[in-house]
């Protein structure tokens, strides 16, 4: 997964090309469920049928070629050797996910249910701490500046409603 | 022919006028600097501000959007060669070829001069895009009236097949594979046909479709907040900046090379969804080929950044042709301006010059004045652009989030499209970890509609055979050029494959 590790490209190719391999017969067989009006020719899953065979045709090629550039020898190490356990562990990839989660939180936990202005300035609060961005004081100052310049400016001078 | 000469001339002259009022210069002189300040931040891409700034046009009318999306678009392209230049990191994926010499001639203490050649050799890309647009659009349009529903459903297709094929490095079927997820992502929703509800799950909010605009925002700013800001190594700003305006036998001497590299963007701005970048690896590629010193590329030739600055320049004039012909966007920045124009009630494609007469000459109009608004911006804040450098992107990237949450909720009004834009973000996100292109998928989820459509109708046409339609010349020529494309994905595959093997052997 990580960029550091280019060589473990092949091993997810691996995963990825068996994903779409399971994905395009399922696609397949989900369009064939759909409704037929008047011919199949226009129906609502005719489309989405072909795409279905294109995901595994190339669902298929998508295999074939990381298998013969050591793919699945890579995927096997990558299992034995637990390289997801530690590339989770590593500094890169905590960071993404501790973003994504604070984002998730802003998202889905704040947002619509706090004001923006205050769930905007506790987002920008958290990330820029965990971040270390610049002194405590500063990152206050910023978050709070920051949350009502972006409430005042797209409520009032561009007209656009806030969630 | 001279009526129709007056007619253009006159019709020309009403848009110029249109266009030159206060409020529409005053947003192109601003924008053009934001988009400058934009592109030289490393992490803030041309594409991820259009985003943003979509929703921000809503209130303004037609002209005034215009204005403000494309000056934002024209700066922020060049505003890439500043971080290039001067911390080897480019502001935008644009500006990457441009690094090569950029960063040794910093090294030298002509950061200055580099940057002052990559303005200069932008405005000289921008002014043979904006002639080409205007001169290539009506053609292509007529052509394009004469395209029935089959060659709409095989120009989405090439244009999927070739945007995959140009922007991955190894394999091809990476690139068609996303875009074909893509247009998987535009099958939800109702069908345009019979209103059926496809891939919903029952959910009464996907009913409408996967929203674009909140899907763009995702996959272009989400996905790139994470991305800058999982690094932790900080930037470190080369040398002096030095003079900044080249000497005039310097820029004499860019004009040939600008014209090529010129030429070379704006055809590979043609190509739907190739971008800039590769217009700028192109032209670099060529220039360096061409020179009568190629032994100076890479390590600090004025030619190289003329080359890939002029290039990256002139593919924005260029992805507007088929963008405005055929509503197939170019590049992914001119998605986000193809976006925009059907939030505005624009609907771009070979009917445009009926339906809006005068448009084609509001865009070019639009862009050449952000050409010289461009010029004389980067040119005159060039030394104290370098000062944006020192902002440190652990307090600008949080800043990003909130706008791509208002961005996304503005264009309904729904919270749903605001997870809809995470959901992107991520599967951008890991798209990216995995060496994945976006480019292909944006044009999938904006061409999927009329590859769907176009496709059903021309079978119900042909009852289902596929003879009839392998008849028709325009189509043949698609067809031939898919099958192309395939061919030469299998062949790159190979030739890669061989390469590596090769490789392995010799360790």
């Amino acid at each position: 997964m990580s960029k550091s590790k280019p060589s473990r490209i092949n091993a997810a190719d691996v995963v990825v090309g068996i994903f779409f391999l399971v994905l395009g017969p399922v696609l397949v067989y989900s369009s064939l469920q759909m409704r037929v009006y008047g011919s199949f020719l226009d129906a609502p899953g005719f489309f989405p049928m072909i795409l279905g065979i294109i995901f595994t045709i190339m669902g298929g090629i998508l295999l074939n070629t990381a298998v013969k550039r050591n793919g699945l020898k890579e995927l096997k190490e990558v299992i034995r050797n637990k390289e997801i356990v530690k590339g989770l562990r590593s500094d890169t990839t905590t960071r993404a996910l501790v973003l994504i989660a604070l984002m998730a939180v802003y998202i889905f936990g704040l947002i619509g249910r706090v004001h923006f202005t205050i769930a905007t300035f506790l987002y920008l609060v958290v990330t820029m701490l965990y971040l270390k961005a610049t002194s405590v004081v500063n990152i206050v100052l910023i978050s709070i500046g920051t949350a009502i310049a972006i409430s005042y400016a797209f409520s009032n001078f561009f007209r656009i409603p806030l969630p | 022919m001279l009526e129709t000469i007056t007619r253009e001339f006159s019709l020309f002259s009403h848009v110029f006028g249109s266009i030159l009022t206060a409020p529409n210069i005053l947003m192109m002189i601003f924008g053009t600097l934001g988009g400058i300040v934009i592109g030289a931040i490393p992490g803030l891409t041309a594409t991820m501000a259009l985003a943003l700034l979509i929703n921000v046009s809503y209130g303004m009318n037609m002209d005034l959007a215009l204005s403000f999306l494309l000056s934002v678009y024209v700066g922020a392209v060049t505003g890439g060669c500043i971080s290039a230049t001067m911390i080897n990191i480019p502001g935008t994926p644009s500006a990457a070829a441009t690094a090569l010499d950029g960063f040794p001639l910093a090294k030298k203490g002509k950061g200055g001069l580099a940057i002052g050649v990559g303005i200069i050799a932008s405005f000289f890309g921008m002014i043979i895009s904006i002639i080409s647009l205007i001169v290539l659009t009506p053609i292509i349009s007529k052509l394009a009236l004469k395209f029935g529903h089959w060659e709409m459903f095989l120009i989405s297709v090439f244009g999927i097949m070739i945007c995959g094929n140009l922007t991955t490095e190894d394999a091809p079927v990476k690139g068609w594979i996303v875009g074909f997820l893509g247009i998987l992502t535009a099958m939800v929703g109702l069908d345009a046909v019979y209103a059926y509800p496809r891939f919903t799950f029952n959910l009464l909010q996907l009913k409408g479709g996967i929203s674009l605009i909140p899907a763009l925002i995702g996959l272009f700013g989400i996905s790139e907040v994470v991305s800058v800001l999982q690094e932790k190594e900080p930037y470190k700003i080369e040398g002096k900046v030095g003079r900044v305006v080249p000497d005039w036998k310097d820029i004499k001497s860019l004009i040939p090379i600008s014209i090529r590299s010129g030429i070379i963007g704006m055809l590979i701005g043609v190509i739907p969804g190739a971008g800039e970048d590769i217009g700028a690896w192109v032209s670099y590629d060529v220039g360096k080929r061409r020179s009568k010193h190629p032994e100076r590329f890479g390590k600090g030739s004025i030619e190289g950044v003329a080359c890939a600055e002029t290039a990256n320049n002139a593919v924005v004039g260029g992805a507007m042709i088929p963008l405005l012909t055929l509503a197939i966007p170019g590049s992914p920045p001119a998605a986000m301006v193809l976006a925009a124009m059907w939030l505005h009630g624009v609907r771009p494609g070979p009917l445009l010059n009926f339906e809006f007469p005068g448009f084609l000459y509001a865009v070019a109009i639009v862009l050449l004045l952000c050409s010289v608004f461009m010029l004389i911006w980067g040119l005159a804040l060039a030394k104290p652009m370098v000062s944006v450098l020192k902002i440190k992107r652990e307090i600008l990237m949080p800043i990003i989030v909130p706008l791509t949450v208002i961005g996304a909720y503005a264009g309904g009004v729904r919270i749903f499209d605001v997870y809809v834009m995470f959901f992107f973000g991520l599967l951008g996100y890991v798209l990216r970890n995995l060496e994945y292109p976006m480019a292909p998928l944006v044009l999938g989820i904006i061409l999927g509609p009329m590859a769907d459509v176009s496709f059903r109708r021309a079978m119900m046409q042909t009852k289902g055979s596929l003879l009839p339609l392998l008849t028709r010349p325009m189509g043949l020529v698609f067809v031939v050029a898919i099958i192309w494309i395939i061919y030469s994905g299998y062949r790159r595959t190979q030739q890669l494959k061989r390469l590596a093997s090769e490789v392995a052997s010799e360790a």
